[in-house]
């Protein structure tokens, strides 16, 4: 199917996710789930079930009762203990979806409870499930001699994926083997983890991708959850089983962005010459461990960004809390942690009395052999994608500008104009997500036919038509066919190789960059051999500089540039913000398409400008307070600021493609600009996120 | 009880209970999936179809108000030449969605292109305010839609000369 083709079907509806999937015969599943944030189940009532309704416990469960995650296993439903509010339990299906929840709620549990850890910060000893230190020279002995600094205690809330197609599974047991289609990004997750779940062997589990909305990587190990229990029930009722959460269900029961409380200091001399940094983070992961060593390498990181100094000293940690489980989300871990970091910066630069940009190009880190494996022109950029910001958003002159007028001390100006304040950003970001934990066994293959019509198999999921469009750009390119001669295959796990998890800058990074080496294989092959030529490829690993390992810990291989500025404007009576724009200024390498590059930042950009301004749950008891669209609100279309794109394509050390990165997060500037451009405008700080004007007020009554 | 109804031109009767939602209709009922089940709540825009030409959330409306309607969802109007505009100026800005959120976007542009002749930023704004993405910035799609009035209005001069 042609790029424009898939575009047509989108737009005509023709798309089919995985709720319109309603084979023959098919009846729904339900799930009855914990009521308390911790405790033992004691008993399990449930009411007289009609003809045609069954249900299933961990009991029933035939082969493995728990799930991996890259972090620890998780059970598919509670056996005795529960952790979270949501938690799964118990099962039942039928074939009516009403009479089923009536069903479901007349289920009644008898718990012993057991008194729930809620804060990561009030969290025992044995909650912490990883936990990194860092030190380097003496940041504690720094303060003996004249110097600045600044220290905050940053918070940040927990973030909603909000997908807007709900999570869904379709399972269909004939007794030999099971096919399932779910929306997820990780489809071969499913087929090895339900082969598992049910004990059969790997060869009898299809597992069919319809389309899928999955923005920010939301529906990466959910979905085997929920495959898992489709697969049961289908396997116990024998026939076709159809979960679909309700919208309550997948706000309160779905994974989501870390919470994370990080106090972080900086220290300069009195010219404002960076000293040292220290950083202390905390993370809620929730009741669960999922895959916590990534988020927290990338926290790592991002404490320090584009600086390094003599005296650096960081402890990081991820703590076991009684609510639903943190899991990845796009920018996890550095997007808490940036925040954190360039705050203060913006805040230091103000307090040495000298405007951020000077500040940080007085201070970044050029030094390659010290702070990243060794690659020209990778800080060549950063340089260029910070002066190419505050060049394209006229930064220079609005800070100044803003500086002068601003009274001391309040949220007003002398000139009685309406207070602006102006944030600049840089950021590095960790390019090819999961390359840590890269197996080795993930492949892609590409056939080129004698019609000279090439077929990529990959189990990547097409969200948008991105995919699609990226790898049949760059083939296109170098095996010079028509775009439209190139078809992308079905993601149907019996016809594509398992090429990992779906996440955005992995698939522009590593699978771009395995794509065109394929086609360069192919290339080779065309002259020597005849057609159909197909080549499989092991997807490439980024391998880590063990020169740099006794370094900053977890310094990847590829990084891509952002240079993000934010200009506010703030009623000094309501103390409403304004956002007047974004400007955006990126180093992801040579773009392979501008327009959707641009589409894929702008879309970023406005998540994390939610996160900044209005995005979070809130837990009461544990459990989310929020239960509908209305009670959570994203940016939407009358919200959007302007945003302004640039792309700086340094193509050092890059043959041909792909970019060095841009996925679905490609912006993580947006929130400290912000956060930043307020601290200018009202001479207030702000160090929660998100930042209201109510709780702009709060603060502003409370100086 | 029994409703009639038009449905994409066609006049059609259904069998149904009087509270069951047009989008549960239109999905489980009479097999048309285009229109997507987001929220159930009229909140995200999903579900959009048009009602005696309104843009209307589908999981709001009971069956009981449908007697005599004419409804047009994507299905029906993906057959006309408004759509056809729309899918151009798509392909021409090169905007991509996953698909989920995108007949909802079509007939909130298909419902602005019915009332307005040159619409401002502001009312492109207003017009799509019913429906949300997670996958697109927003911006690209009002740059979408000042396409599809381009096209508009040079197909009318090309008519008019």
């Amino acid at each position: 199917m042609s790029i424009k083709t898939i575009l047509s079907h989108k737009l005509k509806g023709e798309a089919i996710f995985t709720d319109d999937i309603a084979p023959d015969n098919m009846i729904y599943g339900y799930t009855v789930r914990s009521e308390i944030p911790r405790g033992t189940i004691l008993s399990i009532k449930i009411p007289e079930l009609p003809g045609g309704y069954i249900c299933a416990d961990y009991k029933d469960i035939p082969g493995q009762k728990f799930f991996s995650t890259f972090g620890e296993e998780i059970p598919y439903l509670a056996e005795k203990k529960v952790h979270y509010i949501g938690e799964p339990i118990l099962l039942l299906c039928g074939p009516d979806k009403q009479k089923l929840q009536c069903l479901g709620e007349q289920v009644s549990i008898e718990y012993k409870a057991e008194t729930p850890v809620f804060s990561p910060l009030h969290a025992p000893e044995e909650n912490i499930f990883d936990i990194v230190t860092y030190s380097k020279g003496s940041f504690s002995g720094l303060k003996d001699n004249p110097c600045v600094s600044v220290k905050d205690t940053y918070t940040t809330g927990s973030q909603e994926h909000l997908s807007l197609e709900p999570l869904c599974a379709v399972s269909l047991w004939n007794e030999k083997s099971i096919i399932i289609y779910a929306s997820t990004l990780y489809p071969y997750h499913i087929k090895d983890n339900v082969a598992l779940f049910l004990g059969v062997s790997k060869k009898r589990v299809k597992v069919i991708v319809p389309d899928v909305c999955a923005p920010f990587g939301g529906k990466l190990f959910l979905p085997t959850m929920i495959a898992a229990h489709t697969s049961l029930l289908s396997y116990m009722s024998l026939k076709p089983v159809k979960i679909l959460y309700t919208r309550e269900e997948d706000i309160t029961c779905s994974f989501k962005r870390h919470p994370a409380v990080m106090t972080h200091e900086i220290v300069t001399d009195e010219e404002g010459n960076l000293l040292g940094i220290y950083a202390d983070i905390i993370f809620d992961a929730g009741a669960y461990n999922v895959m916590s060593r990534r988020i927290i390498e990338k926290a790592v990181f991002s404490a320090f960004g584009m600086y390094y100094c003599d005296h650096m000293e960081l402890k990081a940690r991820l703590v076991k809390t009684n609510k639903i489980p943190s899991g990845y989300f796009s920018g996890s871990g550095e997007i808490q942690s940036l925040f954190a970091l360039e705050c203060n910066t913006y805040k230091i630069a103000q307090k040495v009395k000298t405007d951020p940009y000077i500040w940080k190009k007085k201070n970044i880190s050029l030094d390659c052999e010290k702070r990243s494996p060794p690659n020209p022109g990778k800080y060549s950029s950063c340089i260029a994608v910070i002066d190419e910001v505050v060049r394209i958003s006229d930064f220079l002159r609005k800070y100044g500008a803003y500086e002068a007028i601003k009274k001391p001390g309040e949220c007003g100006t002398v000139s009685g104009a309406t207070p602006r304040g102006i944030g600049l950003v840089l950021c590095p970001h960790i390019i090819g997500d999961f390359y840590e934990t890269e197996t080795n066994t993930y492949t892609l293959t590409l056939r080129l036919g004698k019609n000279r019509k090439l077929k990529i198999m990959t189990s990547l999921i097409d969200m948008g038509t991105s995919k699609a469009a990226y790898f049949a750009m760059i083939a296109s390119h170098i095996l010079n066919i028509h775009i439209s001669e190139v078809i992308i295959e079905k993601t149907d796990t019996d016809n594509v190789p398992d090429t990992g998890p779906t996440i955005g800058s992995r698939a522009a990074y590593n699978i771009g960059k395995c794509i065109e080496q394929a086609c360069e294989s192919i290339k080779c092959k065309e002259k020597k051999k005849g057609y159909p030529i197909e080549v499989t490829k092991k997807i490439n690993l980024p391998v880590k500089n063990k020169k740099n390992a006794k370094k900053i810990p977890f310094t990847p291989p590829v990084i891509t540039w952002e240079g993000t500025v934010v200009e506010v404007e703030v009623d000094p009576v309501t103390f409403i913000t304004t956002c007047r724009g974004i400007w955006i200024v990126l180093d992801p390498g040579p773009v392979v398409n501008d327009e959707i590059a641009r589409q894929h930042v702008e879309a970023a950009a406005l998540q994390n400008f939610g996160f900044a301004t209005m995005e979070v749950l809130e837990f009461k008891n544990g459990k989310v307070y929020q239960n509908d669209i209305s009670e959570y609100t994203i940016p939407d279309i009358t919200t959007v600021p302007d945003i302004h794109v640039r792309f700086i394509q340094n193509r050092a050390g890059i043959k041909h493609y792909p970019g060095r990165g841009l996925g679905d997060q490609a912006v993580t500037g947006v929130a400290p600009g912000y956060i930043s451009a307020l601290y200018q405008a009202t001479n207030n700080s702000y160090t929660h996120l998100p930042c209201t004007p109510e709780s702009i007020m709060e603060l502003m009554q409370n100086r | 009880m029994k409703i009639t109804f038009t449905l994409n031109g066609k006049k059609t009767t259904i069998e149904t209970s009087p509270e069951k939602k047009l989008i549960d209709i239109l999905r489980l009922d009479l097999g048309l999936c285009g229109t997507k089940k987001g929220c159930e709540q009229g909140e995200c825009g999903s579900c959009l179809v048009l009602i005696n030409n309104n843009l209307i959330n589908s999981c709001l409306v009971p069956a009981f108000r449908l007697g005599g309607k004419d409804i047009m969802t994507i299905e029906g109007f993906s057959q006309t030449k408004e759509y056809s505009m729309i899918e151009e100026a798509f392909l021409k800005k090169g905007v991509t969605l996953c698909g989920f959120c995108a007949p909802g976007v079509v007939l909130s542009i298909a419902n602005l292109l019915s009332n307005t002749s040159t619409p401002s930023t502001g009312e492109i704004r207003d017009a799509l305010s019913g429906q949300l993405c997670r996958c697109n910035g927003f911006l690209s799609l009002i740059q979408v839609v000042v396409e599809v009035f381009r096209i508009k209005n040079r197909k009318k001069n090309a008519k008019r000369s």
